[in-house]
């Protein structure tokens, strides 16, 4: 006895077959059809395995609630495990496995968990695997972890690809069954930007499986109707397979739509799964009523499904459960599954109902027992027969397939996700959504409204109500009649006692009701509690079925009403969401944006290899053919640089054009050097504290006029330093007139350094360049030979005599030309960031490096830059509290090995000779340290205690990560050209 | 907090666009102010549940930095105002 | 962008052939379009568009700074005409923008994709400009036309902007392309 498809009937095309396998075995099915009923045609109603027990399982459902008919669908990189059989649209060449079973599903090793069952109850993991200690890590950790989860990760690149995109709208209606379809119409008619979204691949939601007809026609047509004026309206956004799964702040909703998951082989230029985040004015939602299971014992085996299940199957899929189908029901809806199914043709065994007494028309010719209960049901790998209870009299039933309906839950999700508790509801015994503002209501049966009738007037009317508060005429559209509708009211039954057999409360997670007792009697009823000590409610459904029956036997246990109980938070997602939606195309390279300099492709042509820093790409060093090492071309742009010359890109600083007849003035406030008598035409090194006196960031300031200032950042710092002058100026100082300008993209700075770079620069400049002419730190406008205006500044790095030219960036390749042919014959090189970087250290130019966020200006040398006479600057008042001008503070200093060969790298630790190894004796670190081809040994720049004081001591260079102790001297941080005589020149 | 701010000089726009700095209560003090007064300024921040005023910068858009007063609880903005306008005791 | 043979367009690499046949859905980047930057109070920048002449659009980023956009005048010009203009300071940024256009039927739904603004005709009318958000990277995105949306992109982001843009597109089938246009 197994399930099978009716020779009629369903809303499938029976004309298109479908081929699919599961578990290697081919099979078909037909378009409409989802991977669970297409198994169930094919009589496979063992589905999978349960997580803890290995039980084997069938569905429950026919949607999105469901946790036991989980499967991995495709293979490789397209791998998706986890995924409701029940949901999953079938599609041509569909390959589907079963999950959580060895070494089939059929015959499982892991059923043997059943046996422990006494000893793997609820939280036996607190009180077990503890001993012997050692075993943890090497034993039980690994046979756990090979124990947990049901599907396993795809381990293969993902080859599709996934995108985001931004929706607005008047109204969002999340849900198109009746409720939601009636709103949406309703509101759209009025003009309204209407979204309406259904996590279905046809919309129509219980339309789609309901007999009874509504306005004078087949329920699916009548829904087929509205979705053609829908589909025909401008104003509308029809999304179908798209599940809004969060509702987050402000009316913002996230949502992932399937664009290409029904489809073997996805066009490329589509994406697989699109994320929606949708700005709504208003919001409806019409997400329905998901259907109670009843808890019995044995409530769990294959063919034991929701009434509710059991008729869309029949009347949608045109699929029987069972050739012999039984039905425990409290209420109408197991009678309307027994009057369909008989109505085509279905055995229907008995209908079992625990009230004294119902209105409920069974078909004729069925039995109904009443006051009666299932106490136990038979059969392993699909059901047999159930053992009914009646005032202490047992009889068995013989059936294979048993429709169970425990009443109705409300799908209220989406309007408790940010923070709004649930309201139990007597009257509809269930938990309600309570008041979250009139922006976002609740319609139809999602709301407690329990007819089809009353979900139809609902929707309108909600949608009615939202319209008009939006501005638009909205009017009551017509409500469709629907013929015969039954008394839609349920008794609910929490659980079943005298269960013979485990009663099964959450299907995934195997937790039955005797955990949650364990869990009351141990001290962890609180919901919260019950939640993680059974794991109740914590499987990939988040307890759809389990959290209300849970409530009610908790509730029960305590004597108090589910209103002291509650449920745990609700939080997003509402059903799972791949990463590959939230990533979208910001993966691999399109992860974070890539900058370019506009010298890049001259810097390519020249053989760069280029480095990350931050979202730059710069160039490292210019590989010459025959070098073997970046080593190799870094010593040559070095020695090139104190020789002759060289040429570097430096056009990734930050530049800020600062304007305003007080610009001076608030320059003076923002830097802790002396700013407002700069010379118009003079540039000046500067450095910007933070307010609690540590070095923000150093840069350059030049004058063009006397309103008119630019400052250059550093390449990392760049935006936020532009934030912080916005700051001080909108915020601190608004009454100083100061106007500021981001002007990085627009030039394109090139430093020529070297004896040589006068020479080779005044071929292409007009100006005269000489040392009287052009000072050192002057900045003024020049005109090149090119006949192009430039900015030139003579600043040094690199420490030898050097320029810094900028102009348009469209200029830079040209001028960048310009320069190397103009300095062929003198040997000039374009060097990178690791040239720079040993040019400066041999220097002792301060980088980040130095100015990390835990030093202040005297640190690293430059205290004769605070011009504690100015009445106020960022910085100065905290900057004197006796912690940063300890006698003991790290001061920067030079390093050089007493054995030339030997090597320090940064981040090495300082010690006193004889020192032990520890941080307990730690007296600094290396900042900075590099070869230096210019010494021919390796050199470093340290913040060491008192290191001023210290000059000429030998101390122990600790390399902890590499294991390696090198004795070295101190020395004044400059190791090339103290007298700073080349940059003078 | 919020998903969406309306900047006074932009109107409606994504949290995405904005950079948070912080509590929009303290006010600079004098140069000559107390070690105290400093000191709280630069260090100290209350951290109150419900009502809060902070500082955002409408990085992406138009590089005003506005006072946010919003709920923490509840998430709700609810004024946005530029932080030099003369409600927030500036110049504009 | 200037137009001498010694400016260098920054997609000049990217963009490799000249798109012999333009779609319906299109992508032009503009060789040449100049920009000025505008610095002064909100009554100052209220009166320039009147002195601005054809063939400049004018788009305000916020309260004390706009940008004037041409394909036609040179930045000299734009700065003369407005030389007289009390509390005003003009920048050339001419070097640190791309302008990039898109256009035809399905220009909307490309930039739904990145851009989180309401994109529809009676909430983001011709002549209107923003400073806001495509994917990663702060652009001023304008309306021209009902089906015409113009960016300007930072220089050193655009390369990374175009090709995210060339995925955005390719449901659509937009082309891509440097416009016509000659000096």
């Amino acid at each position: 006895m197994t399930s099978f498809r009716l020779t009629s009937g369903g809303l499938l095309d029976r004309k298109r077959k479908i081929r699919f396998t599961f578990d290697g075995k081919a099979m078909t099915g037909l378009e409409g059809d989802t991977l669970a009923s297409a198994l169930l045609a094919n009589g496979q109603m063992l589905m999978g395995r349960s997580f803890k027990y290995h039980r084997p399982r069938g569905p429950v459902t026919a949607g999105s609630a469901e946790p036991n008919a989980l499967v991995t669908i495709n293979t490789g990189g397209r791998a998706e495990p986890n995924t409701r059989a029940t949901v999953a649209e079938l599609y041509e060449g569909l390959s589907a496995q079963s999950q959580n079973r060895w070494p089939s599903l059929s015959f499982d090793i892991g059923a043997i968990n059943g046996a422990l069952s006494p000893f793997i109850g609820a939280g036996f993991y607190y009180k077990t695997f503890m001993w012997p200690k050692s075993f943890w890590e090497k034993v039980y950790e690994p046979l756990i972890r090979r124990a947990a989860g049901l599907g396993r990760a795809a381990m293969e690149a993902d080859p599709d690809t996934y995108d985001k995109c931004w929706a607005h709208c008047d109204l969002l209606v999340i849900g198109a069954g009746p409720t939601g379809l009636m709103a949406a119409l309703t509101a759209a008619r009025a003009g309204a930007r209407v979204i309406l979204a259904d996590e279905g691949f046809q919309l129509g939601g219980s339309l789609l499986s309901e007999s009874l007809a509504v306005g004078g026609m087949a329920a699916a047509d009548f829904a087929s109707a509205v979705l053609d004026e829908l589909a025909s309206l401008p104003n509308v956004t029809l999304l179908s397979r798209t599940t809004v799964f969060g509702w987050y702040d402000d009316m913002v909703f996230g949502a992932v739509q399937k664009v290409q998951k029904h489809v073997a082989r996805p066009l490329p230029e589509l994406p697989v799964e699109r994320l929606w985040r949708i700005i709504a004015k208003r919001a409806i939602l019409a997400s329905g009523a998901e259907e109670r299971p009843l808890v019995f014992g044995g409530n769990d085996r294959p063919g034991i499904m929701t009434a509710s299940a059991v008729r869309t199957h029949l009347n949608r899929y045109g699929v029987s459960a069972g050739r012999r189908v039984a039905v425990f029901t409290n209420g109408s809806s197991g009678y309307r599954t027994a009057q369909d199914l008989a109505a085509r043709g279905v055995e229907v065994a008995a209908i079992i109902d625990p009230r004294a007494q119902a209105n409920d028309a069974a078909p004729a010719g069925v039995r109904v027992v009443s006051n009666a209960v299932i106490t136990d049901t038979m059969g392993r790998k699909g059901l047999k027969g159930l053992l009914l209870e009646r005032s202490g009299f047992e009889e068995v039933v013989e059936c294979d397939a048993l429709a169970m309906s425990g009443g109705w839950s409300p799908v209220i999700h989406l309007a408790c996700q940010r923070g709004a508790r649930p309201v139990w509801s007597d009257e509809a015994q269930a938990f309600l959504v309570p008041d979250v503002g009139s922006a976002f209501r609740v319609a139809g049966s999602a709301a407690g409204h329990p007819s089809l009738s009353a979900c139809l007037r609902d929707g309108a009317a909600q949608a009615v109500a939202l319209a008009r508060d939006l501005g638009f005429a909205a009017y009551d559209a017509d409500i469709p009649e629907v013929e015969g509708e039954p008394d839609p009211s349920f008794s609910p039954v929490w659980y079943v006692t005298g269960a013979k057999g485990k009663a099964f409360v959450d299907f995934q997670n195997d937790v039955h009701v005797g955990d949650l007792g364990l869990a009351e009697r141990e001290g962890f009823g609180f919901t919260e509690h019950a939640k993680r000590y059974t794991t109740a409610g914590m499987a990939t459904d988040q307890g759809k079925l389990s959290n209300t029956n849970t409530a009610g036997i908790l509730a029960g246990m305590r004597g108090v009403s589910q209103a002291q109980i509650g449920t745990p938070t609700y939080r997003p997602f509402y059903t799972p969401v791949s990463f590959g939606a939230l990533a979208g195309a910001a993966i691999a390279e399109g992860n974070r944006p890539v900058r370019r300099s506009p010298l890049h492709g001259w810097a390519a042509r020249h053989g760069a290899v280029f480095v990350e820093t931050g979202l730059w790409n710069r160039p490292g060093w210019f590989a010459r053919s025959g070098e073997k090492s970046w080593r190799e071309s870094m010593e040559r742009e070095v020695r090139a640089v104190r020789e002759n010359a060289g040429l570097c890109d430096v056009s990734t600083l930050g530049k800020i054009e600062v304007f305003g007849a007080q610009a001076a003035e608030f320059l003076d406030r923002i830097y802790c050097n002396s700013i407002l008598r700069l010379p118009v035409g003079k540039a000046r090194y500067g450095l910007m504290l933070r307010e609690d006196g540590i070095v923000f960031d150093d840069g350059t300031i030049s004058r063009f006029g006397q309103n008119h200032f630019l400052l250059t950042t550093t390449t990392a710092y760049a935006s936020q330093v532009l934030a912080h002058l916005d700051y001080a100026s909108q915020v601190l100082w608004p009454n100083l007139d100061v106007r500021l300008l981001p002007t990085s993209e627009q030039w394109a700075q090139l430093a020529i350094a070297g004896p040589k770079s006068r020479i080779i620069l005044q071929r292409i400049v007009e100006d005269d360049l000489s040392d009287t002419a052009f000072p050192m730190m002057a900045a003024r406008e020049v005109t090149l030979k090119l006949g192009v205006k430039a900015r030139l500044f003579r600043l040094s790095f690199s420490g030898e005599l050097a320029f810094e030219l900028a102009v348009p960036s469209s200029l830079g390749e040209a001028v960048a030309d310009a320069l190397m042919e103009a300095g062929r014959e003198d040997g000039i090189n374009p060097y990178g960031l690791e040239a720079m970087d040993v040019l400066r250290i041999e220097k002792g130019h301060v980088t980040h490096n130095e100015l990390d966020g835990r030093t202040t200006a005297d640190d690293v040398g430059l205290g004769r830059l605070m011009a504690m006479q100015k009445p106020d600057f960022i910085g100065r008042r905290l900057s004197t509290r006796f912690g940063l001008t300890a006698a003991d503070r790290l001061q920067l200093v030079g390093l050089k090995p007493v054995e030339a060969a030997k090597e320090m790298k940064a981040g090495a630790h300082l010690l006193k000779q004889g020192a032990k190894p520890s941080m307990i004796n730690d007296q600094g670190f290396v900042s900075s340290a590099c070869y230096s081809p210019t010494l021919g040994h390796f050199i470093a720049l340290a913040l060491l205690k008192s290191g001023r004081e210290r000059m000429g001591e030998k101390i122990v260079v600790w390399d902890a990560l590499r294991d390696s102790e090198v004795l070295a001297e101190v020395c004044p941080p400059v190791f090339v050209d103290p007298d700073k005589l080349k940059q003078r020149a | 907090m919020a998903s969406l701010i309306t900047c006074p000089h932009c109107g409606v726009r994504p949290r995405e666009e904005f950079s948070v700095r912080g509590d929009a209560t303290p006010v600079r003090p004098l140069p000559n102010a107390s070690d105290e007064a400093w000191h709280a300024y630069v260090y100290l921040r209350d951290n109150p549940r419900g009502q809060i005023r902070e500082h955002w910068y409408h990085e992406a858009g138009c590089r005003r930095w506005l006072v946010v007063e919003r709920n923490n609880v509840t998430h709700e903005v609810v004024s946005v105002t530029d932080a030099a306008s003369k409600t927030a005791g500036g110049a504009l | 962008m200037l137009h001498t043979e010694l400016n260098r367009h920054p997609l000049e690499d990217v963009i490799t052939e000249e798109n012999p046949v333009r779609g319906t859905n299109h992508v032009s980047i503009a060789r040449r379009a100049i920009v000025v930057a505008a610095l002064a109070d909100g009554a100052t920048l209220a009166l320039l568009p009147a002195l601005l002449g054809e063939g400049v659009r004018f788009y305000r980023c916020g309260p004390a700074i706009a940008f004037a956009v041409s394909q036609s005048q040179r930045v000299e010009d734009i700065i003369e005409r407005l030389s007289a203009v009390p509390g005003l300071d003009l920048v050339d940024q001419t070097d640190a923008h791309v302008l990039i256009t898109l256009s035809g039927p399905d220009v909307r739904r490309l930039l739904a994709k990145a851009v989180p603004l309401d994109l529809h005709g009676q909430a983001f009318s011709i002549g209107q400009s923003a400073g806001t958000l495509c994917g990663q990277v702060a652009v001023q995105l304008s309306r021209t036309a009902l089906d015409a949306f113009e960016l300007l992109v930072p220089t050193s982001y655009a390369g990374f902007l175009l090709e995210e843009i060339r995925q955005m597109g390719r449901e659509f089938a937009f082309t891509i392309g440097f416009d016509q246009a000659t000096a």
